[in-house]
């Protein structure tokens, strides 16, 4: 994939990873885009941002994958970045519970950031800390459902579900967009959406959970 | 492993006998001698344990950070059965167990071991010639700083050599009875050396008095203060603590082990402890902020900065110096770390609070300052559609710690901790910073830009490109600086 030439893509679109700060948002987004893993990666300050494409349904979707510290006190700051997204990867941590507990308020950060047809897709980091486990998929699942979630568990580390997880929300983005869009009756070939754009999404929200509500 | 040159432990006595007898100059109260000591004669204690282990098979290459070091030690290598083996370890592991240890109180092998060579060592003492009234003159020969006064423990590295220029000029102005604090600021402006910086950050930061003959007393107050704040905020059960408390206390927690996690200084395990109770401490003392992302970078330079005075080997980074220091040494740098570092966010105070206005402020400054001397890029940067506050964010708050190598950014302290208010001059510094890769950002589009500021190439940088940053910075403030006028000027260029 990297030697693709970045350019040449059908879709861009604007992702934003959220969640507590040491769940492993910066470490998704590396082994997302580059297939690294830091175990000793400083917190993130700020705003940090990576791309990368990749093919869904015969199209070329570029990423554009925005990484925010995850620290209250920089909400006021991150507010901004929300803007233009269309995903959002809502990360929670397996082994501590404080996390997943936030999820709810996170939600409700996107709810007053975000596009109101965003797509949302939790995700359960640290798969690999099988035995510190505290979080169970069954619970995580159900509160998914409950609030019309994508579902998915993952692990930097090792790589499990990251992919995939990038993949599902990508093609759900599209999906919902092409949809919409012929609904519409639009050319559905818009090939230069640029960073910041708001992409208008099927307000359906109950088709979201046809994607990633597996495992 | 010859000891073709002096031995080291006899150099090492030499000086401290006469660090010894500084001290008596300054701790004139046998309370303060008592308290005061204790640090340096674990050193000494440290020092003799160092000899033995130089048997270990890799203990020139873990040990000290310099071979000459550790084949110094290996000549004194029969003092060091006078300790125990305890401190002998070099393997980390072995050091954090005994750090656990330690704390559970379940041994104190470690320190009754100290404390048996501190007495030998104050038999030793015994034979200490009389203070020298004049230390520069003394010992030309040697490092002839009167450190001393500001904390129990000062290893300065062995200098056999003259002082140069500059070192003797700190020398003259850090041994006066009332330092001077505009010359001694002007002077550390153009860098510290590494035997008064420790000194001279604690006393331009204010922590200690520019008089010589209270700093014994202010420090001990200030150490015993600190003692206090962690049994009323630290050392209580978690139940005791208020769901907010235990949250900034859970951030503290996430942060301590990714703060510099490249340097193996700050992987050490007691390191870890300190820097986490002191950040936890100074939030709970400042509730306004409490703890921000990157005010654990800020505790950084202090700490290495400040353990440098407790360790002879050239470089604290390589975390040797934590395998022989003292609980009792480690205890008072955490305290010193930690009013320093409340002086500095003293200044910057708004950086941290709600909204953080003292960032979006600096952010503001740079961007008006950028247009004003470099226009082209200015313009690139708002063409391609990034922010300001996108790459500079993290400039400021982390005053560019993210940006250097510790390194680095301990020599721009120098500068930063002699200027009055440093927040201003710090825009400029990112300005010159911006402005040195003008050329290679015009021709980057929105996404290379935006990596490149992730990751700015810094890694070859050392103090020579930091001053060269800094005058540059210097430069753009005698131009831009304290004039309104120039804002409005659209001829800047």
């Amino acid at each position: 994939m990297a030697a693709r030439v970045d350019e040449e893509y059908d879709y861009l679109f604007k992702i934003v990873l959220i969640g507590d700060s040491g769940v492993g948002k910066s470490n998704l987004l590396s082994r997302f885009t580059r297939n690294e893993f830091n175990l000793e990666s400083k917190s993130t300050i700020g705003v940090e941002f990576a791309t990368k494409s990749i093919q869904a349904e015969g199209k070329t979707i570029k990423a554009q994958i925005w990484d925010t510290a995850g620290q209250e006190r920089y909400r006021a700051i991150t507010s901004a970045y929300y803007r233009g997204a269309v995903g959002a990867l809502l990360v929670y941590d397996i082994s501590k519970h404080g996390t997943f507990e936030n999820v709810e308020r996170w939600l409700k950060e996107l709810r007053d950031h975000a596009e109101a047809n965003i797509v949302v897709m939790l995700v359960g980091n640290k798969s690999d800390l099988r035995h510190l486990r505290a979080v169970e998929t069954d619970e995580a699942m159900a509160f998914s459902e409950q609030h019309n979630l994508a579902f998915i568990e993952t692990s930097a580390l090792d790589a499990s579900g990251v992919d995939t997880a990038f993949q599902r929300i990508l093609t759900e983005i599209y999906r919902l967009m092409s949809r919409r869009n012929v609904a519409a009756e639009e050319a559905a070939n818009q090939p230069s959406l640029t960073a910041g754009k708001t992409i208008s999404l099927s307000q359906d929200s109950n088709q979201k959970k046809g994607c990633c509500a597996s495992v | 492993m010859s000891g073709k040159r002096l031995p080291g432990f006899l150099r090492r006595t030499r000086r401290r006998d006469y660090q010894d007898s500084e001290e008596e100059d300054y701790f004139t109260t046998d309370d303060d001698d008592e308290s005061q000591g204790k640090g340096k004669k674990n050193n000494n204690a440290s020092q003799k344990t160092n000899g033995k282990q130089v048997k270990s098979s890799d203990a020139t290459k873990n040990i000290s950070g310099s071979k000459d070091d550790a084949s110094e030690s290996a000549s004194s290598g029969g003092n060091g059965k006078k300790t125990t083996s305890l401190q002998d370890s070099d393997d980390p592991k072995d050091e954090e167990t005994r750090d656990s240890f330690m704390s559970n109180g379940t041994a104190t092998a470690s320190r009754s071991s100290s404390s048996l060579v501190r007495s030998s060592s104050s038999n030793d003492s015994a034979n200490f010639t009389a203070p020298p009234t004049k230390p520069a003159k003394r010992a030309a020969s040697r490092s002839s700083t009167p450190v001393l006064s500001s904390s129990s423990a000062h290893f300065n590295r062995p200098l056999d050599r003259k002082l140069s220029y500059r070192e003797s000029k700190f020398d003259v102005i850090i041994a006066d009875e009332n330092i001077k604090m505009s010359e001694l600021c002007k002077l550390s402006w153009n860098g510290v050396p590494r035997e008064f910086r420790g000194m001279a950050w604690k006393i331009m930061l204010g922590y200690l008095p520019t008089n010589a003959s209270r700093r014994a007393n202010t420090l001990k107050r200030k150490r015993m203060e600190y003692k206090d704040a962690i049994a009323q905020h630290y050392d209580i059960d978690d139940n005791a603590r208020t769901l907010q408390e235990q949250e900034t206390l859970r951030q503290v927690l996430v942060d301590v082990p990714r703060t510099a996690p490249e340097i193996a200084l700050f992987r050490n395990e007691r390191i870890k402890r300190i820097l986490g109770r002191l950040l936890y401490i100074w939030a709970m003392r400042h509730p306004a902020s409490s703890y921000v992302q990157g005010i654990n970078d800020l505790a950084t330079p202090l700490i290495a900065v400040f353990l440098s005075d407790y360790y002879e080997g050239d470089d604290v980074l390589d975390g040797n110096v934590m395998v022989l220091l003292s609980e009792e040494s480690l205890d008072e740098v955490e305290a010193d770390v930690y009013w320093c570092l409340t002086n500095i966010l003293a200044k910057i105070q708004d950086h941290y609070t709600a909204d953080q206005p003292g960032v979006q402020r600096m952010v503001m400054r740079l961007e008006e300052l950028i247009t004003r001397i470099d226009g082209n890029l200015a313009e690139h940067l708002m063409d391609v559609g990034i922010q300001f506050i996108q790459f500079s964010f993290k400039w400021m708050n982390c005053l560019l710690l993210r940006e250097f190598n510790l390194k680095c950014v301990i020599r721009l302290w120098d500068t930063y901790i002699s200027e009055d208010g440093f927040e201003d001059f710090h825009v400029y510094v990112c300005a010159a910073f911006l402005c040195q890769f003008s050329a290679q950002l015009q021709a980057m589009d929105f996404e290379k830009l935006f990596a490149f500021m992730q990751d700015v190439p810094t890694e070859n940088w050392g103090e020579t490109e930091v001053e060269m940053l800094l005058s540059q910075a210097y430069v753009l403030s005698t131009l831009f600086g304290g004039s309104d006028a120039h804002l409005t000027s659209s001829s800047a260029r």
